[in-house]
Protein backbone atom coordinates (compact mmCIF):
# COMPACT_ATOMS: atom_id res chain seq x y z
CA UNK A 1 0.00 0.00 0.00
CA UNK A 2 2.51 2.47 0.80
CA UNK A 3 5.60 1.40 -1.09
CA UNK A 4 3.96 3.26 -4.14
CA UNK A 5 2.96 6.07 -2.11
CA UNK A 6 6.21 6.06 -1.13
CA UNK A 7 8.16 6.29 -4.48
CA UNK A 8 5.36 8.60 -6.03
CA UNK A 9 6.42 10.76 -2.80
CA UNK A 10 10.22 10.12 -3.73
CA UNK A 11 9.55 11.02 -7.75
CA UNK A 12 7.39 14.17 -7.02
CA UNK A 13 9.90 15.83 -4.62
CA UNK A 14 13.11 15.12 -6.38
CA UNK A 15 10.66 16.92 -9.65
CA UNK A 16 9.82 19.89 -7.48
CA UNK A 17 12.96 20.23 -6.16
CA UNK A 18 14.58 20.02 -9.71
CA UNK A 19 11.88 21.74 -11.05
CA UNK A 20 11.91 25.16 -7.94
CA UNK A 21 16.50 25.05 -8.12
CA UNK A 22 16.90 24.67 -12.11
CA UNK A 23 16.60 28.55 -12.59
CA UNK A 24 18.91 29.07 -9.63
CA UNK A 25 21.43 26.86 -11.32
CA UNK A 26 21.46 27.88 -14.85
CA UNK A 27 21.58 31.22 -13.38
CA UNK A 28 24.91 31.02 -11.59
CA UNK A 29 26.38 29.09 -14.33
CA UNK A 30 25.24 31.78 -16.60
CA UNK A 31 27.33 33.99 -14.25
CA UNK A 32 30.23 31.91 -13.68
CA UNK A 33 30.29 31.97 -17.16
CA UNK A 34 30.11 35.39 -17.78
CA UNK A 35 31.07 37.33 -14.57
CA UNK A 36 29.30 40.71 -16.86
CA UNK A 37 26.28 39.04 -16.97
CA UNK A 38 24.69 41.83 -15.27
CA UNK A 39 25.71 45.36 -16.65
CA UNK A 40 24.16 48.53 -16.28
CA UNK A 41 24.75 51.90 -17.62
CA UNK A 42 23.55 55.11 -17.63
CA UNK A 43 22.91 58.88 -19.20
CA UNK A 44 21.39 62.35 -18.68
CA UNK A 45 18.84 62.76 -20.95
CA UNK A 46 17.59 65.90 -19.76
CA UNK A 47 18.25 68.36 -16.73
CA UNK A 48 14.77 69.55 -15.45
CA UNK A 49 16.22 71.79 -12.75
CA UNK A 50 19.11 72.47 -11.16
CA UNK A 51 19.11 69.62 -8.76
CA UNK A 52 16.53 66.97 -10.67
CA UNK A 53 17.49 65.14 -13.71
CA UNK A 54 15.94 63.01 -16.31
CA UNK A 55 18.33 59.46 -16.48
CA UNK A 56 18.18 56.69 -19.18
CA UNK A 57 19.35 53.54 -17.65
CA UNK A 58 20.77 50.78 -19.76
CA UNK A 59 20.67 47.03 -18.04
CA UNK A 60 22.28 44.26 -20.07
CA UNK A 61 21.32 40.83 -19.07
CA UNK A 62 22.66 37.43 -20.42
CA UNK A 63 21.22 34.88 -18.46
CA UNK A 64 18.51 32.73 -19.95
CA UNK A 65 16.42 33.02 -16.12
CA UNK A 66 14.36 35.67 -15.95
CA UNK A 67 15.32 38.09 -13.64
CA UNK A 68 11.98 39.75 -11.84
CA UNK A 69 11.26 42.64 -10.08
CA UNK A 70 14.88 44.16 -10.79
CA UNK A 71 15.70 47.30 -8.50
CA UNK A 72 18.33 49.18 -8.82
CA UNK A 73 19.24 51.70 -6.10
CA UNK A 74 21.08 55.00 -7.06
CA UNK A 75 21.98 56.99 -4.24
CA UNK A 76 18.84 57.25 -1.95
CA UNK A 77 16.76 56.28 -5.09
CA UNK A 78 15.68 53.34 -5.42
CA UNK A 79 14.48 52.56 -9.28
CA UNK A 80 12.16 49.90 -10.60
CA UNK A 81 13.40 48.25 -14.04
CA UNK A 82 10.88 45.44 -13.40
CA UNK A 83 11.41 42.05 -15.45
CA UNK A 84 14.61 41.27 -17.02
CA UNK A 85 15.09 39.41 -19.80
CA UNK A 86 18.05 38.13 -22.13
CA UNK A 87 18.80 41.25 -23.73
CA UNK A 88 18.95 44.95 -23.25
CA UNK A 89 16.28 46.78 -21.65
CA UNK A 90 16.46 50.67 -21.34
CA UNK A 91 14.69 52.70 -18.37
CA UNK A 92 14.22 56.71 -17.63
CA UNK A 93 13.76 57.75 -14.24
CA UNK A 94 13.87 60.77 -12.81
CA UNK A 95 16.93 61.58 -10.13
CA UNK A 96 18.65 63.84 -7.89
CA UNK A 97 22.10 65.22 -8.74
CA UNK A 98 23.34 64.02 -5.80
CA UNK A 99 22.18 60.50 -5.85
CA UNK A 100 23.97 60.31 -9.82
CA UNK A 101 27.24 61.53 -7.57
CA UNK A 102 26.91 59.09 -5.14
CA UNK A 103 26.34 55.78 -7.60
CA UNK A 104 25.26 52.88 -7.64
CA UNK A 105 24.43 51.23 -4.26
CA UNK A 106 22.69 47.76 -4.90
CA UNK A 107 20.83 45.36 -7.08
CA UNK A 108 18.25 43.92 -5.99
CA UNK A 109 16.11 40.94 -8.37
CA UNK A 110 14.48 37.73 -7.80
CA UNK A 111 15.65 35.48 -10.43
CA UNK A 112 12.67 33.49 -11.47
CA UNK A 113 10.36 34.94 -8.90
CA UNK A 114 11.76 32.52 -6.30
CA UNK A 115 15.27 33.01 -5.09
CA UNK A 116 16.12 36.81 -4.13
CA UNK A 117 19.38 38.26 -4.72
CA UNK A 118 20.70 41.49 -3.05
CA UNK A 119 24.17 43.26 -4.12
CA UNK A 120 25.34 46.13 -2.49
CA UNK A 121 28.12 48.08 -3.64
CA UNK A 122 30.49 48.97 -0.25
CA UNK B 1 12.59 -21.10 16.35
CA UNK B 2 15.83 -19.62 17.81
CA UNK B 3 17.15 -19.62 14.61
CA UNK B 4 14.28 -18.05 13.23
CA UNK B 5 14.29 -14.66 15.98
CA UNK B 6 18.06 -14.09 15.70
CA UNK B 7 17.57 -13.53 11.97
CA UNK B 8 14.60 -11.45 12.37
CA UNK B 9 16.61 -9.40 14.68
CA UNK B 10 19.13 -9.50 12.45
CA UNK B 11 17.06 -8.08 9.62
CA UNK B 12 15.74 -5.52 11.69
CA UNK B 13 19.30 -4.25 12.39
CA UNK B 14 20.54 -4.47 9.26
CA UNK B 15 17.29 -2.01 7.94
CA UNK B 16 17.63 -0.18 10.68
CA UNK B 17 21.59 0.48 10.11
CA UNK B 18 19.97 0.87 6.04
CA UNK B 19 17.80 3.81 7.05
CA UNK B 20 20.13 5.35 9.35
CA UNK B 21 22.79 5.63 6.76
CA UNK B 22 20.21 6.49 4.05
CA UNK B 23 18.78 9.67 6.85
CA UNK B 24 22.83 10.51 6.52
CA UNK B 25 23.44 10.05 2.80
CA UNK B 26 20.48 12.70 2.59
CA UNK B 27 21.11 15.10 5.01
CA UNK B 28 24.40 15.29 5.86
CA UNK B 29 25.82 14.70 2.18
CA UNK B 30 23.57 14.78 -0.61
CA UNK B 31 21.97 18.35 0.45
CA UNK B 32 25.57 20.24 1.48
CA UNK B 33 26.17 18.81 -1.90
CA UNK B 34 23.66 20.45 -3.85
CA UNK B 35 23.76 23.34 -1.92
CA UNK B 36 27.63 24.29 -2.41
CA UNK B 37 28.36 22.22 -5.84
CA UNK B 38 25.24 22.83 -7.71
CA UNK B 39 23.74 26.04 -6.03
CA UNK B 40 27.27 27.66 -5.07
CA UNK B 41 26.01 28.40 -1.80
CA UNK B 42 28.53 29.12 1.16
CA UNK B 43 27.38 27.04 4.63
CA UNK B 44 27.36 29.39 7.39
CA UNK B 45 28.40 26.95 10.06
CA UNK B 46 31.54 25.31 8.05
CA UNK B 47 32.13 23.22 11.49
CA UNK B 48 28.57 21.01 10.20
CA UNK B 49 30.99 19.89 7.54
CA UNK B 50 34.00 18.83 9.76
CA UNK B 51 34.20 14.83 9.42
CA UNK B 52 34.08 14.54 13.45
CA UNK B 53 30.63 15.90 13.18
CA UNK B 54 29.35 14.33 10.35
CA UNK B 55 30.99 11.13 11.70
CA UNK B 56 29.11 11.66 14.82
CA UNK B 57 25.65 12.21 13.00
CA UNK B 58 26.34 8.88 10.85
CA UNK B 59 26.30 7.26 14.15
CA UNK B 60 22.90 9.05 15.47
CA UNK B 61 21.13 8.18 12.89
CA UNK B 62 22.34 4.61 12.36
CA UNK B 63 21.69 4.48 16.04
CA UNK B 64 18.16 5.78 15.96
CA UNK B 65 17.54 3.86 13.43
CA UNK B 66 18.54 0.38 14.87
CA UNK B 67 16.36 1.30 17.80
CA UNK B 68 13.76 2.49 15.50
CA UNK B 69 13.51 -0.92 13.76
CA UNK B 70 14.36 -3.43 16.80
CA UNK B 71 11.59 -1.93 19.17
CA UNK B 72 8.20 -2.77 19.22
CA UNK B 73 6.04 -0.59 17.98
CA UNK B 74 4.40 2.13 19.21
CA UNK B 75 8.01 2.47 21.14
CA UNK B 76 9.89 2.42 17.88
CA UNK B 77 7.96 5.38 16.25
CA UNK B 78 9.46 7.65 18.67
CA UNK B 79 12.85 6.83 17.66
CA UNK B 80 11.81 7.09 13.85
CA UNK B 81 10.36 10.45 15.02
CA UNK B 82 13.46 11.75 16.60
CA UNK B 83 15.85 10.52 13.10
CA UNK B 84 13.63 12.64 11.14
CA UNK B 85 13.51 15.56 13.44
CA UNK B 86 17.38 15.18 13.91
CA UNK B 87 17.36 15.41 9.68
CA UNK B 88 15.47 18.50 10.08
CA UNK B 89 17.72 20.25 12.57
CA UNK B 90 20.53 19.44 10.54
CA UNK B 91 18.81 20.84 7.41
CA UNK B 92 18.24 24.15 9.40
CA UNK B 93 21.63 24.34 10.91
CA UNK B 94 22.90 23.69 7.42
CA UNK B 95 21.04 26.94 5.58
CA UNK B 96 19.85 28.91 8.79
CA UNK B 97 17.01 30.76 7.37
CA UNK B 98 17.79 30.36 4.37
CA UNK B 99 19.52 33.80 3.60
CA UNK B 100 23.09 33.40 2.92
CA UNK B 101 25.83 36.63 3.27
CA UNK B 102 28.62 36.62 1.74
CA UNK B 103 31.58 39.40 0.52
CA UNK B 104 33.14 39.34 -3.53
CA UNK B 105 35.65 41.23 -4.99
CA UNK B 106 34.63 41.98 -8.56
CA UNK B 107 36.15 44.43 -10.72
CA UNK B 108 38.29 46.10 -7.33
CA UNK B 109 35.05 46.63 -6.20
CA UNK B 110 33.71 45.29 -2.72
CA UNK B 111 29.97 43.62 -3.28
CA UNK B 112 28.05 42.47 -0.22
CA UNK B 113 26.18 39.27 -1.85
CA UNK B 114 22.99 38.55 -0.02
CA UNK B 115 20.69 35.40 -1.56
CA UNK B 116 17.51 33.63 0.01
CA UNK B 117 16.47 30.33 -1.01
CA UNK B 118 14.16 30.08 1.35
CA UNK B 119 11.14 28.59 -1.40
CA UNK B 120 13.66 25.63 -1.93
CA UNK B 121 14.66 25.41 2.17
CA UNK B 122 10.79 25.42 2.52
CA UNK B 123 10.08 22.26 -0.18
CA UNK B 124 12.94 20.61 1.39
CA UNK B 125 11.36 20.70 5.06
CA UNK B 126 7.88 20.22 3.57
CA UNK B 127 8.96 16.80 1.75
CA UNK B 128 10.80 15.61 4.24
CA UNK B 129 7.87 16.31 6.83
CA UNK B 130 5.56 14.25 4.60
CA UNK B 131 8.01 11.54 4.14
CA UNK B 132 7.87 11.51 8.04
CA UNK B 133 4.36 11.03 8.65
CA UNK B 134 3.61 8.35 6.00
CA UNK B 135 6.74 6.75 7.40
CA UNK B 136 5.02 6.59 10.89
CA UNK B 137 1.59 5.77 9.67
CA UNK B 138 3.17 2.65 7.53
CA UNK B 139 4.52 1.50 10.70
CA UNK B 140 0.88 2.09 13.00
CA UNK B 141 -0.54 0.39 9.89
CA UNK B 142 1.52 -2.37 9.79
CA UNK B 143 1.24 -2.81 13.77
CA UNK B 144 -2.43 -3.14 13.47
CA UNK B 145 -2.40 -5.52 10.95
Amino acid sequence: MFAGLKYALLVAGLTIILAVSSPLVVFVNDILRNPACLEIGGRVLEEINATHYVVELEVKYCSSVEAREVKIVLGDERIFIGHLRRGVKTVQAVVEREDIEEGLKAVEMNIAGIFRLKVIHR
Amino acid sequence: MLVNGVRKILREVFFGVAEGLIMYLIFVVAVPWFLVNAMGIQIPDEEMLNPIVTTFYLGVFIGLGVIASVLKQPVGLVFEALSSLLALAILVRFVGPGVFRETVEFGGAIMDVEFEITALLMVIVGLTLINSVMRMFERLVSMEE
